[in-house]
C-alpha cells in the first residue's frame, strides 16, 4: 500500500468515489479521515508502533494551541522541540545510540509530517491573525493519505481552502479523464520505466565491481551514472502523479512537485523544478529569513551578492541532510549546497565580468543553455552516488577504474547529456508546434486517450507478467 | 507532466465534454490498444522469428505407452524465438542425436556414453555446438588419447518423453549396447525435482514446455487477504485460458526474454526465489516433498549403478545448474534459507554411496561473471555458449583424476602419446 501498486490505486479510487457521494465538506472530511486511518492500519498491524508518531503529532498540536493562545514567545521553543524530537525519532547518527527508543515503531511519512507541523508552527507564530486549527483539521492535514508517504508538501491554507470549501472545486468528466490519464502515466513511470532504469543501474553496479574488460567497465560506469537520475525521477514523479490525481478526484488540488527538471540549464534552476515543494519550503523558511538576517547585519554593498551564495549553500545543504541520517547524506548535502553556491558565484562573476546585459545575452545562447543543461544533469548524477550508495559501494565504484578513465566517462556523460537533452527539447518543441485551435495536437484529449490506453496496456502487461511487488518509492524512506 | 501543463489541464478541465466524445474517446482508446497489440505482435514475430519443420516426423504421436518417443532415422528442424539458430535434429537409426550411427568402438579409443534429458540431447542448439559434440575433441586433446562420445539422451520430458531417470533405467540395455567405457549421466535440477513423477508421457508437447516458461515468471505466493482475493480471481478457468493465450503470443515470449536478459543477477534471483514451487530445490533444508523426490531419485540411481556395476562399466554423474542456480553461484551470495550447492551435495551423497563417481562442476560457475546469460532466459535451457561452458567444466573435472582412465598424464607422457 505504500507504493504505486494496483492495491493502492484501487484503494485511492474507492476513497475518491465514496468521497464524491456528497459535496458536503463534513462528508468529504469524514471520508478522507477514515481513508487515512484505514491506510495507516494497512501499513502496520500493531497499534503500538504508532505511539511515537502520535506523540510527535501531539507535541506539534500542543505547540499550535500554545501559539494560538498568544504565547508567541514560546514559538521558538516549540519549533526547537519539534525539530529535536524529529531528529531523535529518526535516529540521526550524531545522537547517542542509548537515547533512542529500542522497539520497532512507525516512521513512514514522518519527514513529511515534520514539514507540515513546522509550517503550521512557524505560520502561527509569525502571523498576527491567529486562525484556529481544530484537532480534526490538524489530523486531516498531517495524516492525509494522499500526501502521507512522500508528499508533496502542501501548505495548510491551500489544503483547507479545498478540503473545507463549502463549494468544492468542480469535478467534471474532463477533469476525471485527465486525472485517470495522469494515474495511468504515473503507474507506467513507477512500474515500467523506473523498474527498467533500476535494472540498468543495478547491472552497471554489478559489472563495474567484477573482473571484466575495461571497455565493459567504462560502459557499466556510464549506464550506472545516467540511469539513476532518470530512475529516481520516474519513481518519485510517477508516484506524485498518482497522488495528485487521486487528491484531485477527491476535490483537493495538491501542488506540483516536478516541472521537467532535466530541462533545467543550471543547478539553481534544477532545484526550482525538482521536488519543488521541498525546495520551496526551505526557501520560504530557511533561505529567505537567513538572507534577510544577513542583509541586516552586513552593510557592505560589495558583499551583498555573496550573501545569497551563503544562504543558498545553507539551504541546499539542509535539503541534502534531510534525506538521511548517515554521513553519506552529509556529503550529499555539501554537494547540493556546493552546486547551487558555485552556480550562484558563477552568475555573480559572469555578471561582473560581462555586465548584466552581456550575461543576459549569454544566458539566452542555445549552445550555452544546452551545455549548462548537460552540466546540470552530470552534476546531479554525480551527487546521486552519495544518495543511493553507502561508503563501501562508493569506494568500490570509484576504485573500479582510474582517475583518467573516470574523467573520460564524466566527459562522455556531460557531452552525451548535452546532445540528448538538447535533441529532446527540440523534438518536444516540434511535436508541440502541431496545433489546432484548441491547442497542441499532442495534448488534445484524443491524443491523451491514445497514449493513456497504450501506456496502460504496457504497464498492465509488464506488471502482471513480472508478477512481483510494485517497486518501492525511494522517497518514502526519507 | 509539467507544472504549466498541469495548470493548462486544470483550466481546460471544467469545460463541457462534447456528447460525441462519450463514444469517440472510448473507441479511440480501444482502437489504440488493438493497434498497439497487433503492431507489437507483428514486430515481435518479425524480429524474433520461429520456425519448425517436420517435428511430427521426429516424434511419435499417440503412442500407446503415452510416451512420445523419437522416430529412428528422422530429421526435423526448428528455431525458437530466443535462438538465432535454426537447429536440425537428425536422429540415427537407434533414435539418438549422436551425429553418427552407433559404430563398433575403434581399437584403443575410450567411449563415453551420455545419458540425460533434453539439455544433454542439445535442445535448441546446433549439434556441433553441444557439449556432447565438443567433448571428444577437447578430451582427446587434453588426455592424448582418442575419446569418443556417444549421446543417447532423448528429448526428455520437454519433448513429451518420460523423465530421464525412469527413461535411463528402462533403456539401460541400449546404453550397454553402445560399449561404453564410462557412462556419464548429466543431470539437471528439473530431472531431480521430477524423479518421482508418476504421470510421465501423459502431457502433450505444448504443455510439457510450460515448466520452462513458467520458470521465468513465477507467480507470487502470499498469505495476505488481498493476494488471496487476487488468486481467486486469477486462478479461475477464464484467467487460465486467457493466460494460456497470452503465453502463446510472441510478444509475451519476447517481453519476458528482454526483461529477464536485462535483469541484474540480484533482481533475477530474488524474483526467481519468490516461487516456492520452482525454487524449492534451492532451499538449504529440503521440505518433505523435495525429500520424497530425492528418495525416488536415489532408487533410480541405485538401479542404474547396479546395472552398470554388473556390466563392469564405471558410472559418473554430474549436475548442471539451472539459470537461477548458476546466477546465485556466480554472485557468491544468496538469501538466508537458500543454498545453491545443497542439491549438488545431496546428489553427490546419493551417487557416491552407490559406488558411482560424482563430478562437481558447480564451483566452476563461481569464476564466470554472468553465467546465467548463457541460458535462454525464458526457455531455461543452455544456449550454444552455455554448452561450450559446460564442455569446458566437464573436461576439467573428467581429467583431474576423478575418472582414472582420463586423468591427464604429465607433459612428457602426453607428448609421447601424441608422438605415437
Amino acid at each position: 500500500m505504500d507504493s504505486a501498486s494496483f492495491q493502492f490505486l484501487l484503494f485511492g479510487l474507492i476513497a475518491a468515489i465514496v468521497s464524491n457521494f456528497s459535496r458536503s465538506r463534513v462528508w468529504r472530511s469524514v471520508v478522507l479521515m477514515l481513508a487515512s486511518v484505514i491506510f495507516l492500519a494497512m501499513l502496520a498491524q500493531q497499534p503500538i508502533v504508532f505511539v511515537p508518531l502520535l506523540g510527535f503529532l501531539l507535541l506539534g498540536y500542543a505547540g499550535l494551541v500554545m501559539l494560538e493562545r498568544g504565547w508567541s514567545k514560546r514559538a521558538v521553543w516549540s519549533i526547537l522541540a519539534v525539530i529535536l524530537v524529529y531528529v531523535w525519532l529518526k535516529k540521526y547518527t550524531f545522537l547517542p545510540e542509548g537515547t533512542f527508543l529500542h522497539f520497532p515503531y512507525f516512521t513512514l511519512g514522518l519527514s513529511y509530517i515534520f514539514f507540515r507541523v513546522l509550517h503550521l508552527l512557524i505560520e502561527m507564530g509569525d502571523g498576527d491573525e491567529k486562525n484556529h486549527i481544530g484537532a480534526g483539521a490538524y489530523l486531516l492535514y498531517t495524516l492525509n493519505f494522499t500526501t502521507f508517504v512522500s508528499g508533496p508538501i502542501q501548505r495548510y491554507d491551500e489544503f483547507a481552502r479545498d478540503q473545507f470549501a463549502v463549494n468544492p472545486i468542480p469535478l467534471g468528466a474532463r477533469t476525471i479523464g485527465l486525472q485517470l490519464e495522469r494515474i495511468v502515466r504515473g503507474f507506467f513511470k513507477v512500474n515500467v520505466l523506473a523498474m527498467l532504469l533500476h535494472t540498468v543501474q543495478e547491472n552497471g553496479l554489478e559489472q563495474i565491481a567484477k573482473s571484466v574488460p575495461l571497455e565493459h567497465k567504462l560502459l557499466a560506469a556510464f549506464w550506472m551514472i545516467i540511469a539513476y537520475p532518470f530512475f529516481l525521477y520516474a519513481n518519485f514523479s510517477g508516484y506524485i502523479d498518482i497522488v495528485i490525481a487521486l487528491a484531485r478526484l477527491m476535490r483537493v488540488e495538491l501542488p506540483e512537485n516536478f516541472d521537467r527538471p532535466f530541462s533545467a540549464s543550471s543547478f539553481l534552476d534544477f532545484w526550482n523544478r525538482w521536488h519543488i515543494t521541498l525546495s520551496m519550503w526551505l526557501k520560504t523558511y530557511v533561505y529567505n529569513p537567513l538572507l534577510m538576517t544577513l542583509m541586516r547585519r552586513v552593510s557592505s554593498v560589495a558583499l551583498q551578492p555573496f550573501l545569497g551564495v551563503i544562504c543558498f549553500f545553507v539551504t541546499f545543504f539542509l535539503i541534502g541532510v534531510w534525506h538521511g541520517r548517515t554521513s553519506e547524506f552529509m556529503v550529499f548535502g555539501v554537494l547540493q549546497g556546493g552546486g547551487v553556491a558555485i552556480n550562484k558565484l558563477w552568475q555573480v562573476w559572469l555578471s561582473q565580468v560581462m555586465g548584466r546585459k552581456g550575461y543576459k545575452e549569454l544566458a539566452k545562447n542555445p549552445i550555452y543553455i544546452a551545455l549548462g543543461r548537460g552540466m546540470t544533469f552530470s552534476w546531479f548524477a554525480f551527487t546521486m552516488f552519495w544518495f543511493w550508495a553507502n561508503w563501501t559501494q562508493i569506494d568500490t565504484i570509484f576504485n573500479a577504474i582510474s582517475v583518467l578513465e573516470w574523467a573520460i566517462v564524466w566527459m562522455t556523460v556531460w557531452l552525451g547529456a548535452t546532445a540528448v537533452l538538447a535533441a529532446w527539447e527540440w523534438l518536444r518543441k516540434v511535436l508541440l508546434s502541431f496545433r489546432t485551435s484548441g491547442g497542441p495536437v499532442l495534448t488534445s484529449r484524443y491524443a491523451r486517450v491514445v497514449y493513456a490506453s497504450s501506456l496502460g496496456l504496457i504497464a498492465f502487461v509488464v506488471t502482471v507478467m513480472l508478477n512481483q511487488p510494485a517497486p518501492g518509492i525511494v522517497y518514502k524512506a526519507f | 507532466m509539467t507544472q504549466s501543463n498541469a495548470r493548462d489541464l486544470r483550466e481546460t478541465g471544467e469545460a463541457t465534454l462534447p456528447r460525441r466524445d462519450w463514444i469517440v474517446l472510448p473507441a479511440v482508446g480501444i482502437l489504440a490498444i488493438l493497434l498497439l497489440a497487433y503492431a507489437t505482435e507483428s514486430i515481435a514475430r518479425w524480429l524474433y522469428p520461429t520456425f519448425s519443420e517436420g517435428l511430427l516426423d521426429c516424434y511419435t504421436k499417440d503412442n500407446p505407452t503415452g510416451d512420445t518417443p523419437v522416430r529412428p532415422n528422422s530429421v526435423c528442424r526448428e528455431r525458437i524465438a530466443e535462438s538465432k539458430y535454426t537447429v536440425e535434429y537428425r536422429f540415427n537409426k537407434l533414435g539418438h542425436r549422436a551425429g553418427t550411427e552407433l559404430l563398433p568402438k575403434a581399437p584403443g579409443s575410450y567411449r563415453i556414453v551420455l545419458i540425460g534429458s533434453s539439455m544433454t540431447m542439445g535442445l535448441f542448439v546446433p549439434r556441433e555446438m553441444t557439449f556432447a559434440a565438443l567433448l571428444p575433441t577437447e578430451l582427446s586433446k587434453e588426455t592424448g588419447r582418442k575419446v569418443e562420445v556417444y549421446n543417447e539422451a532423448p528429448g526428455g520430458k520437454f519433448r513429451g518423453g518420460t523423465y530421464p531417470t525412469r527413461d535411463s533405467v528402462a533403456r539401460f540395455n541400449e546404453v550397454l549396447e553402445a560399449q561404453p567405457d564410462l557412462i556419464l549421466w548429466v543431470i539437471t535440477p528439473w530431472d531431480a525435482v521430477n524423479a518421482g513423477f508418476e504421470g510421465a508421457g501423459k502431457e502433450t508437447s505444448a504443455t510439457a514446455t510450460q515448466p520452462a516458461v513458467q520458470e521465468a515468471a513465477p507467480p507470487v505466493v502470499s498469505g495476505s487477504s488481498w493476494d488471496k482475493i487476487v488468486a481467486e480471481i486469477t486462478k479461475g478457468k477464464f484467467a487460465d485460458r486467457l493466460n494460456y493465450r497470452w503465453e502463446q503470443t510472441r510478444t509475451s515470449i519476447v517481453l519476458k526474454h528482454l526483461l529477464l536478459k536485462s535483469d541484474s543477477q540480484d533482481q533475477y534471483v530474488s524474483s526467481y526465489l519468490r516461487n516456492e514451487d520452482f525454487a524449492g530445490f534451492l532451499k538449504a533444508a529440503p521440505g518433505p516433498k523435495w525429500q520424497k523426490e530425492l528418495d525416488s531419485f536415489d532408487q533410480d540411481v541405485t538401479q542404474i549403478e547396479d546395472k552398470a556395476r554388473a556390466a563392469g562399466v564405471p558410472f559418473a554423474a554430474v549436475l548442471v545448474p539451472n539459470r537461477a542456480q548458476a546466477a546465485m553461484i556466480s554472485m557468491g551470495k544468496w538469501p538466508k534459507g537458500y543454498d545453491p550447492y545443497g542439491l549438488d551435495a545431496e546428489l553427490k551423497k546419493i551417487v557416491e554411496s552407490d559406488g558411482g563417481i560424482y563430478l562437481d562442476i558447480l564451483a566452476d560457475y563461481r569464476a564466470i561473471p554472468n553465467p546465467e546469460q548463457n541460458y535462454y532466459p525464458v526457455d531455461g535451457h543452455p544456449d550454444a555458449n552455455g554448452h561450450a561452458m559446460i564442455s569446458d567444466f566437464l573436461v576439467k573435472e573428467l581429467t583431474n583424476g576423478a575418472v582414472p582412465a582420463l586423468k591427464i598424464a604429465d607433459q612428457s607422457q602426453t607428448a609421447m602419446e601424441r608422438g605415437r
